[in-house]
Parts: structure tokens; sequence; C-alpha cells
């Protein structure tokens, strides 16, 4: 039989290991086996006690063993950060199952602080909050578990786990003032905080078609969120844009690809790049998540992106990436001309762009048939987008995938990259210079956090054709697209999104300019409340003197101690009379003999001056101690 | 503490130093000073290693994670400190007075509200000694400690320090506050038994018919009250007759104590003989103290004490153990004397 006291200690530092091990299940990178493992021998653990146990020989095999493995997986190409982790997640296994010893609580501490810590570079979901407080809690708890055990004179008992309420708030208020406050530095990247790599499909140099945006997922790609600009404005202004991202020039039969890139201009990290004359006037932020291709989404018009967060890459093609896709999610922050701006970067049509050999002949004749007598290719092509428009959109058309694009004419019916296509290879038949367009269309707009979302649902396809010597967009698809939706619990779903966003903002992106932005806006709100905040600091002025001074309020006003202490002794069956002194009132009804001697003595010192004077509250609690 | 490092089998080099940075302390004002503990140091060493990991990286994720626990360290800091500051005043649970080479064993349950759970050590600097107390706090505060002073005295005892690593055992923390407290400390009594009728206590006699009940035996009683038949039987343990007139029979006893010591001895005899003296006039003095009835009498040199006032019996107490050899005879007339010299 284990001691009752051992066993609390036991279950408070598999409560700090097991904090630990849910933070870093968090992360994709961490592979489940390990901590699925963890979490199953800490069950068996807790439901079996002590008992459940190797010894520490056994336990120190298990970890020279993990040591030998992580060695293996490093030889075999993992990463050295998620080895890491693997080796003390195989650790974490060994303090679990280790018997019962003192050293025993502390490794499992050690490795709970290892495994948070490991935690806040191999994840950046805001999930993580949750195990970094319990740990917090859980550590506190532990510690001070710990900390009265084996003393002279016994075991100290813990406190009330409501006690611990205030003393969490006040850490964590503190915590959160030491993060604001603290200077930021950044020498380097390795550790920064790295995210799953979104898997997504079609956004490449080479797509097949039907691959391309043929389901309702609803995961985020980008959140867009208003700079030092008024949400009405910013909705108003960024509503229905197209975020373009790679464009395919090449048509090959069943899909498409790039051409090779002709000018390409090279961007380093944290310069600015410029991409039109005209001068912008919108400024938002976007953030962009983690992806396995590197393709920039910019919205059109975009004039501007500042400061960018890493190396990029701009073709004269149009599209814009990184030199190498980022692990991690990164805040790009951009401005916006008008939607018509032109972007200088782009070149006139090169020849695959032009060429109509690849264009199935049922194609060129369903383009003649319906551009008609039309002479303008701006027409012409409105023509064919009116036509296509009048189809039907849908995500599960079944095509040929031999001839895909013939398949579509017959049925009339498809999904965007169908409509894209088709009208591409129409404007080729017809002689006018044309290409697909891959990237996001929309995006839905967060009432609870005022920026937009754009999810994988709405990834798009679309049309630039060289029309009066510069590139114009044409979207062919029915309007009927926009209103699927794959998101299931959209009240919900707003709420979640912008506690996320708010978590990337407010601290996975914070830097030093956002601490001298928070203190601007608190001496703004403090000019907006000045009445109060003078009320407020006069009040805790007023207060503290009063606590210093041993101010006490008129008895008539205050009621004094013994109206409150002869409410407690009727409560408990006894009635003083005026002046009689608690000393020789009865025993009140529940109350040990020798205690309420001691609160009688404690009283007696306090009203004749040997101890410093109660206050009512100091009496409630002496009263609430001898209840 | 059940999470000491030391417990991790680590190098000896690393314990020693681990040893060399608990022995630290950082005076953080007059009143303040703080140390770590074992584990006090191996969470600094996290602190140092998660703020250089996010200083270095610049991983917003690794600065909310140093924050939390510089936070936890600072919040176990303030607790230890409202622990201290809750503390009242200990000088009221102290013995009024000790007797010297015999060890007080002080347990006092304090009625003290504290905002956390602790164990503190209490330490009373006095010149000559330090007296140390612990006090433990959960749902009560209970105040322990053995008090042991091998010569009488009184032992000013002026500052207070305040130690504990309370609540998470990370910290060393101490208090040093003012709490004055003379610690009386009286010399070992000698039993004696003033038998010798010219030294019988002064005494109004109010003669009764009927005997009414008896009493122990104390210096000073009149012998002819001395329950002869029953000492005869039991002679450790005299009785002394009282009848039904002494319900209202007002008794002075009064005790003369003559602080000089006899030239002729050599001045470490005469110093033994006069602590011999005094142990005699403690056994004497304690006697009566809780004597309510007695109207008691102490002339100890050239003062003059009468119990029946609170004040003087705690100032006779205290001249007894502060006493030091006087020239002059004792003032008055009368009582019991005690004296080293024969006039």
């Amino acid at each position: 039989m284990y001691p009752a006291r051992l066993m609390l200690a036991e279950r408070l530092t598999l409560a700090v290991l097991l904090s630990g091990v849910a933070s870093l299940a968090l992360s994709d990178f961490v592979s489940p086996f390990y901590w699925v493992m963890v979490v199953l021998m800490a069950v068996v653990r807790l439901w079996r006690g002590p008992v459940f146990s190797l010894t520490e020989m056994q336990t120190s095999m298990i970890g020279w063993a993990g040591f030998v493995w992580v060695g293996l997986e490093l030889l075999l190409g993992r990463a050295l950060v998620v080895a890491f982790t693997d080796f003390l997640l195989i650790l974490s296994l060994a303090t679990v199952i280790e018997e019962a010893v003192p050293r025993n609580q502390l490794h499992r501490m050690l490795v709970g602080f290892f495994l948070i810590l490991g935690a806040a570079v191999l994840t950046d979901s805001v999930l993580y909050i949750m195990p970094l407080a319990s740990f917090v809690w859980f550590v506190w708890r532990a510690s001070q578990c710990l900390y009265g055990m084996q003393l002279p004179g016994g075991d100290l008992p813990l406190t009330a786990w409501r006690a611990d309420v205030r003393i969490l708030f006040g850490m964590f208020a503190m915590a959160g003032l030491l993060f604001v406050l603290l200077p930021r530095f950044d020498f380097q990247s390795y550790l920064k905080p790295v995210q799953p790599r979104m898997q997504t499909s079609g956004f490449s140099s080479q797509v097949q078609l039907g691959d391309f945006a043929r389901t309702l997922d609803a995961t985020v790609v980008l959140r867009v969120e208003p700079v030092g600009d008024d949400r009405k404005n910013f909705r108003n202004r960024m509503m229905g844009r197209y975020w373009r991202g790679t464009s395919l020039s090449t048509y090959i039969g069943n899909g498409w690809k790039e051409v090779p890139e002709g000018t390409v201009s090279h961007w380093q990290k944290g310069s600015e790049v410029k991409l039109t004359d005209e001068a912008p006037d919108l400024t938002f932020a976007v953030y962009r998540e983690a992806s396995d291709h590197p393709y920039v989404f910019v919205p059109d018009g975009l004039g501007k992106i500042i400061q960018i967060p890493a190396a990029m890459r701009i073709g004269d093609q149009g599209s814009i990436r990184f030199t190498s896709a980022p692990s991690r999610r990164l805040r790009m922050v951009m401005q916006s001309t008008g939607r018509g701006a032109e972007l200088k970067h782009l070149r006139a049509p090169v020849a695959q762009e032009r060429e109509d050999v690849s264009v199935p002949k049922e194609v060129a004749a369903w383009a003649e048939k319906i551009a008609g007598d039309e002479v303008f290719s701006e027409a012409r092509l409105g023509r064919l987008m009116v036509e296509l428009k009048g189809w039907e959109y849908d995500l599960n058309a079944n095509f040929d995938h031999e001839a895909p694009i013939v398949s579509f004419l017959k049925q009339k019916r498809g999904h965007c990259e169908f409509y894209a296509s088709t009208l591409a290879l129409a404007a080729r038949s017809l002689e006018v210079p044309a290409r697909v367009v891959n990237g996001y269309y929309g995006g839905e707009w967060n009432e609870t956090g005022g920026f937009y979302l754009v999810r994988q649902q709405h990834a798009h396809s679309w049309v630039e054709a060289w029309v009066d010597g510069q590139w114009q967009r044409f979207d062919p698809t029915p309007a009927s697209r926009w209103q699927l939706s794959g998101v299931r619990f959209p009240a919900l779903d707003e709420v979640w999104e912008t506690v996320k966003l708010s978590w990337y903002r407010y601290v996975l992106e914070f830097q030093d300019s956002d601490r001298s932005q928070a203190f601007r806006s608190f001496i703004n709100l403090l000019k907006t409340y000045t009445v109060w905040v003078v009320l407020i600091i006069a009040g805790v002025v007023l207060g503290l003197f009063m606590k210093r001074s041993r101010f006490r309020f008129p008895r008539f006003f205050s009621g004094g101690l013994y109206v409150l202490m002869d409410a407690w002794l009727i409560k408990r069956g006894v009635n003083r009379r005026c002046h009689q002194p608690l000393r020789h009132v009865a025993l009140p009804k529940g109350i040990e003999k020798k205690q309420w001697q001691m609160f009688v003595q404690g009283w007696e010192r306090q009203a004749y001056g040997e101890h410093e004077k109660w206050s009512r509250g100091d009496l409630k609690r002496h009263l609430r101690a001898l209840s | 503490m059940a999470y000491d490092p030391a417990d991790l089998r680590l190098p000896s080099g690393l314990l020693r130093l681990l040893d060399v940075l608990v022995r630290l302390r950082i005076s953080v004002s007059s009143a303040w000073k703080i140390g770590m503990t074992r584990p006090g140091v191996l969470l600094l060493a996290v602190l140092v290693g998660v703020w250089l990991a996010a200083f270095y990286s610049g991983n917003n994720l690794l600065y909310l994670c140093g924050t939390m626990l510089t936070a936890l360290a600072i919040a176990s800091v303030w607790q230890a400190v409202r622990l201290l500051k809750s503390i009242p005043c200990l000088a009221v649970n102290f013995p009024e007075y000790t007797q010297a080479e015999e060890a007080f064993v002080l347990r006092k349950v304090l009625p003290v509200v504290s905002p956390s759970i602790g164990l503190v050590d209490v330490i009373w600097h006095a010149d000559v000694v330090d007296v140390q107390l612990q006090l433990r706090l959960d749902k009560s505060a209970l105040l322990t400690g053995r008090l042991l002073a091998g010569q009488r005295g009184v032992f000013k005892l002026r500052k207070q320090t305040l130690a504990t690593s309370a609540p998470l055992g990370l910290w060393q923390l101490s208090y040093t506050r003012d709490e004055a407290l003379d610690w009386v400390v009286l010399p070992k009594p000698v039993l004696w038994q003033a038998l010798m009728s010219g030294n019988v206590a002064e005494r109004q006699v109010f003669e009764g018919d009927e005997l009414r009940d008896l009493r122990g035996y104390m210096p000073g009683d009149p012998i002819s009250r001395i329950h002869w038949r029953k000492a005869a039987s039991d002679s450790a343990r005299w009785s002394v007759k009282r009848f039904e007139a002494h319900e209202n029979e007002i008794e002075t006893m009064k005790l003369r104590i003559d602080l000089r010591v006899p030239g002729s001895v050599d001045a470490i005899a005469g110093a033994k003989s006069f602590e011999y003296l005094l142990s005699q006039a403690w056994y004497w003095v304690e006697g009566h103290l809780k004597k309510d009835t007695s109207a008691v009498e102490v002339v100890l040199g050239h003062q003059q004490f009468e119990f029946s006032r609170p004040e003087q019996k705690q100032a006779c107490i205290k001249a007894l153990a502060m006493a030091t050899p006087q020239q002059t005879a004792p003032v008055g007339q009368g009582g019991v004397l005690l004296s080293l010299v024969n006039d």
C-alpha cells in the first residue's frame, strides 16, 4: 500500500508530463505512435498505481534504446528536431512506467519541461496554449506537493485548487505583460515555430485537368485583415477579388503546364516589392498558411509587398513565388491600388500562349459557332463567356480522362477548371492569346474578427487573354459555384477562426512594432476614458491610503466588528448581551472549545492594542478559519 | 522536500556547484534576502535556457513559455513574501521565563490565517545566543521550538529572521524584522526549607478553632502549623494545617535576599555561591508566584517587590534573572533572609 501523499505526487507529476506530451501531440511532425503509447501507459499507471512499474535499470535501458533508435532515425534522414522529440517521447514513456521513487518525480517534471519547449518549435497551433497553461498549473501543484512531503513534523497538506485560481490568474496576467514588454530579437529562424505543410493539389507548375478544386475543402489558405483601415471600407474593397497564383500556358491534352520564365527578378527577405506605378491606397496583412508549394497568392490590383518575409522570385509570366516553399505560416503586408491596375512585370504573350495546334477541333468548331460574326476579340470572348456561364456547375461531373474538354463540351457541366480551359483553348482557336490562371476567388468575410478568409474551397481557375495589348481576365464559371460551401457550423467556425487569427496576429507574429502600436492604442484608450481613469486611480490611491493608515469608517457607517460578530454568534445559537465580553459568552455551536478560546484571545489582543486592529475582512477570515 | 536534484545522480562536480549556488544569498533590501534551493537552481537553469533560445530565435512561443515559467517563479516568490509578511508578532507566544540548563519545549497554536502553506524557520538573534523556532503553517499555525540557555540572564532578542522556501520549495526567502523581546532566563531552582525559627516569616495570626484542611508546606510557614504526624509517614511532602478562621486571613510572606558576596572567598567560589543563592531565591519566588491568596514581598538587595501588583511580580522575575552582587545589605527587616554574609 502506497502513502496517499505519494499517490497524489504521482498523479500530479504524471499530469505535468502528459501536458508536455499533449503539447507535442499538436504537431503533425510527431508520430502519433509515440505519444499514443505514452498516453496508454499513463492511463494504465493511473489505473494500477505504482504497482505497474519497471525498475530504474529497466527504464534506463528503454531510454538508451530510444537514444540508439533516434540515432538510426537521424541516419535515415529524419530532421534533428523531430528525432529529438521522438527521443523525448521515448523518455516520457520510460518515466511514466518508472518505479515510484523521488527521482522519478523529477524525471517526469524535467521531461515535461523539454516536451513543452519542443512543442514551442514544432507547432504553432492556438491549442498549444491549453497544454501550456495546464502544464504551468500542474507544475505549481506538483512542486507544492513535493515541497510539502517528508518535512519535519509530517507532510504539509496541499492548498485547495480554488486557492490556485487567483494565483494562476495573476501568473497569466504577468506572463502577458512580460510577453508584450520584452524586446524581440531575430538572429536566426531555425527555432521558429513550424507548421505541418498543408497538402494541396493544383498549385504546381503542371496540373492534370480534373484534379483541381473538386472538393469543398474548408481548410483555410489565407487570412486577410486590414492594417490601419476601417473594417467596412476594407470589406467593400476586398470583396470578390481574384487571388492570382500560377499561370499555365502550355496545353498538354489532358492538363496544363507553365512555360519557362523569361525575365526573373529576385527579391531578398525584408525588401519591398513594387508591382505598379500607381499609388496604393489600401494596406492589408495576408497570413499565408504553410503549404507544399511556393506560390504567393496576390490579389488583383496589388501595388506593393512590404518587407517580404522570405526570399521571392517574380517571373514575367505573372507568378510570384518564394525561392523555396516556406514550412511555416508567414505574414505579408501588402498594399493595393484599384482593381484594374496594370502589372508592369507581365510580359507579352509567348508562342505557347498563341499556339492553336493542340486545341481540339471540337473546341475550335464550338468557338467559331458561338463567336459568330463578332469582329472584336473582346466581344467574341464575351459571347463565349455568356454561353459558358449558362452551363451547369458540377464538381462531380464524370469526364473522359483522354479528352476531358471534349467530354465537357458534350455534357455542358463541370467545374471551373473545365470552363477556364475551354475558354482559353477557344480563345486561342480564335487567334486570341490566352492562358489559364489558377488561384482563389473571393473568400468569406468574418464579421466577428473583421477579416477575410480564403479557404481551399475558394480555389478557382480563370482565363487571362491578351486583348488590346494587355492581359485581361475572363471568368466563364457560372455564378452558382459560389453558393457552395463545405463549412459545417458557420457561426462556430467564425468565432474559431477569429481566435486563430488573433493567436497568429497577437502571439505568433508579435513584433517590436506591435508593442509601440499597443502602447499608442492604450494611450488613446486612456484619452478616451480620461475621467474614468482618473477616478479609478484616485480610488486606488484612496484605498491604499486607507489601508496604510488603518482608517476605519465610523461605526454607524461600517457597523463595527461587533455587529458582524454578533450576527455570527446568533447563527450559532449564542445571543451576546450588550457590553458582554466575548470570553463570557457561551461556547458557540459546532466550535471546539480550544479553538474558541484561541479566537477570543486573538480578539482581545487586537481589541486592547496588543496586536494590530482587525478589519472586517480580518474578522471574516478568522471566523471562517474558526468554522 | 521530496524533489532534490541531488537524487538525479549528478556528477559530484555538478553537485558541488549546486551547493555553492544554494549557499548564495542576494540582498534585495535591508530586510529581504533571496537564495535558491536545489530545485530552484534547476528551474533557473531551465529559464536561462528558454530565454536564450527565445532571444536567439525570436520564437514567440518560446517567449510565451519563458514568460509563463518566469511568472511561475515570480508568483512563488510573491507567495513566499505574502506568507512571511502575514506572520504576526511572535513575542506574545514566548514563555514568560525559562530556567537555565533546562530545555523548554515551545508548542503553540497561533491564530494565523496564512495565504499559503509552508514551513517557516524563525531565528531570533540575541547578543549571546540565537533562538531557533519553527512555524508550521497549514490549516492552523503551529509554533514549535526548544529553548535552552546555559546561563541565567535577560537576553535581548531584537532582530528576527523568518526564512522559508514555501510554497514550491524553489527559493529560499528570508525576511528580517524588528521584534524586541527580553528572554528571561532564571537560575535552576534549588530546593531548600526555611526551618530556622529566627527566619520565620512575619505573620499576622488569626487563630481559629476548626481544622479546615491541609495544604502543602511552603518555606516560611510556621513550624507549629506543620502536620508532623503526616510528615512522619511521608517526609518528602510536608503539609500545613489550615483552620476555619483562616479564610479571611491575610498572610504576608517576605523574602529578603542579601546580594552581598563575602570578601573572604575567591571570585570563582563567590560567583558560584552567589548563583546558588539566586537559585534558592528563585525556588522561593517560583513557589509563591501563582499563590493569589498570599501577600508576598521580595526584597532583592535595594529593590523591593510586592506580588500583589502584577507588574512588580514581572519586575521581580526580571531582576532576579539580572541580579548582580551588591555591596550593601538588603533594605527592610524581617521575613526569610537569604544571605551569604554573616553580619
